[in-house]
């Protein structure tokens, strides 16, 4: 218990932000045809909220609306006031699946998003694809 | 005696996840010889590597458009460069951009030293100069015979900068 403690201890202090690690990002299937995107921020960084954007990836269905939770008004020196988000943040996405017929099978969704640590150091715009397969309204 | 242990235990955890979580990894030295030799295009679309300044100190200044901290520092580099232009040595801007953004903003603020611009190429090459948490602004202080002097990760500190000028002159 202790060794188990002590080795959480351990790894916890010697975590710093990268690119690689400052936030993740899933996906879930709601109802009526929508996506919930979830992004875990490290509490070290943010992420602007101008940089997010989405596309979906070869395919007949498109994103009918996107709905984005209140940002933090942040102020850069050279951008002025901007939005950022950190912690938790859950943005709906709506699709539009009028086009597709039956069962959607391998939808990819590109998500690209930038954000700076609080030390001052900014990661390069990075992009995550997510899939998702599903039968249109019964999720 | 259980408890004593336990603080030790802790104690010892965290100053050594602190010490490891801090602690450089180690340059590859070859790989750091030859990332001076990566070609990168300058604004009037030459192909430029850092050993072009073989010969002067250099401090090699790794930045964006999109990155804010990136661009506080630049007024201070353009201002230093201006200052000690009589010794020998230079700035480089290496910019992980797209070239027309670089180029407004190279002209709308008057930047005065050498511009190379690349994209995540550039972002690996820094990381071969010691950037390993491929962040921005990043800066590497190199001898005109290309040893590495120092590095910064983040917004260089004025005090930083004007002592590695003041013990070149």
């Amino acid at each position: 218990m202790i060794i188990r403690f002590a080795m959480l201890l351990f790894f916890c202090c010697a975590a710093q932000a990268s690119a690689d690690k400052f936030y993740s990002l899933t996906g879930n299937l709601m109802a009526n045809n929508q996506l919930l995107l979830t992004y875990d921020i490290d509490k070290c960084c943010y992420l602007y909220k101008r940089s997010l954007s989405f596309n979906l990836l070869e395919s007949k269905a498109a994103i009918s609306k996107l709905t984005f939770p209140g940002a933090i008004r942040h102020n850069d020196e050279f951008f002025g006031d901007v939005e950022v988000y950190r912690g938790q943040v859950a943005i709906t996405l709506e699709l539009d699946l009028s086009q597709t017929e039956g069962r959607v099978d391998g939808l990819k969704l590109k998500a690209n998003q930038q954000g700076c640590s609080d030390e001052g150091i900014c990661f390069l715009p990075d992009e995550t694809i997510l899939t998702f397969s599903f039968l249109p309204g019964l999720n | 005696m259980r408890n004593t242990l336990l603080v030790i235990v802790i104690l010892v955890s965290i100053i050594g996840g602190i010490l490891i979580g801090n602690m450089e990894p180690k340059i590859d030295e070859k790989a750091f010889k030859s990332a001076q030799s990566a070609q990168f295009r300058d604004l009037s679309g030459n192909w430029r590597q850092i050993s072009d300044w073989d010969g002067v100190y250099r401090i090699v200044n790794f930045w964006a458009t999109w990155c804010p901290p990136c661009l506080e520092e630049i007024p201070l580099f353009i201002n230093l460069h201006e200052e000690f232009s009589d010794i020998n040595m230079t700035f480089i801007g290496i910019a992980v951009d797209d070239t027309a953004r670089v180029r407004d903003f190279i002209s709308a603020n008057g930047v005065n030293y050498p511009i190379l611009i690349g994209s995540g190429d550039a972002l690996r090459i820094s990381e071969v100069f010691g950037n390993h948490r491929s962040g921005l602004p990043f800066t590497v202080f190199l001898s005109p015979n290309g040893d590495l002097i120092d590095t910064h990760s983040g917004v260089v500190p004025v005090a930083k900068l004007r002592d590695f000028v003041s013990k070149i002159r």
